[in-house]
């Protein structure tokens, strides 16, 4: 039987639909670009090859800038104003994280490259426990 | 006749009345955004089987993905098609980008909203519609 509560049930969902951005969002993709800032600060300082180091701090600076976009990226992107609503510190935690990333653009301390690392996996924790895995990675993240 | 029939009598015409009216008249559910501030995520819909008129907001099949139905607004009718725009253009993937549809893809015409409660009433037209 046909109740009013079923006329009322829509049949179907319909798209008001955008293509972009994709929605694909992790912070993984920070992650690898602040592991190679503290791998290049390594070995910068176990190489005494001048050349080397150079090219060392070249690309350790444009691997911190990428730091600061993918974790940009999330910050406005990912990250809506119910998940501020649950994390307070949304912001600050953001913005702690990306002055550590200029910072680790900056020296050449490993200890600065590890710090970051361990405020990107903060961001990862909120990623996680804002369903960023099941809903911005197609089929989750590949363990 | 005994009550007890005619009164399942009574309930199967209407059953069947129901189930022949959803071929002419249907209730859809809103994702996404693209059509903001007209329709918002979740907005439910009544929609009447009927062509699409200029400023009508219709619904049609994706022509990249035929398994999904996209809600937008008609900015223009000719003899090839139906050009399909967004109320929200900087959040609307539409002709601009797959360009005209052809007429029969257009079956549905939005008519009025019913839920939420607070925003029960027809569809407006668009307070910038898109040309």
């Amino acid at each position: 039987m046909i109740s009013f509560r079923s006329i009322l049930r829509p049949s179907r969902i319909v798209d008001a639909h955008c293509d972009i951005p994709c929605g694909i969002y992790d912070p993984e993709q920070a992650r690898i670009e602040a592991e190679s800032c503290l791998r290049i600060i390594e070995k910068h300082a176990a190489s005494d090859d001048e050349h080397f180091r150079a090219r060392c701090i070249g690309i350790k600076e444009e691997r911190a800038e990428l730091v600061k976009h993918h974790l940009d990226v999330l910050w406005h992107d990912y990250f809506k104003p119910e998940h501020l609503e649950k994390y307070p510190d949304l912001h600050d935690t953001f913005w702690k994280a990306t002055k550590q990333a200029s910072k680790v653009k900056q020296s050449l301390d490993a200890g600065a490259a590890k710090e970051l690392l361990s405020m990107i996996d903060t961001v990862d924790e909120m990623w996680k426990a804002t369903g960023g895995l099941e809903k911005t990675r197609v089929n989750g993240r590949p363990s | 006749m005994s009550t007890g029939r005619s009164a399942l009598l009574f309930l199967v015409l209407i059953s069947l009345g129901l189930w022949g009216a959803r071929r002419w008249i249907d209730v859809v559910e809103v994702r996404g955004q693209s059509m903001a501030p007209t329709l918002l995520p979740g907005d439910r819909l009544i929609v009447v089987r009927a062509p699409g008129r200029v400023a009508d907001v219709v619904l049609a099949f994706d022509p990249r993905d035929p398994g999904r139905e996209l809600i937008k607004r008609v900015t223009a009718v000719d003899d090839w098609g139906v050009t399909l725009r967004g109320d929200n253009p900087s959040a609307s993937t539409d002709a601009r980008m797959f360009g005209e549809l052809p007429p029969s893809s257009v079956q549905w015409r939005a008519v009025a909203r019913y839920w939420p409660p607070g925003r029960i009433g027809p569809i407006e037209e668009a307070v910038d519609c898109p040309r």
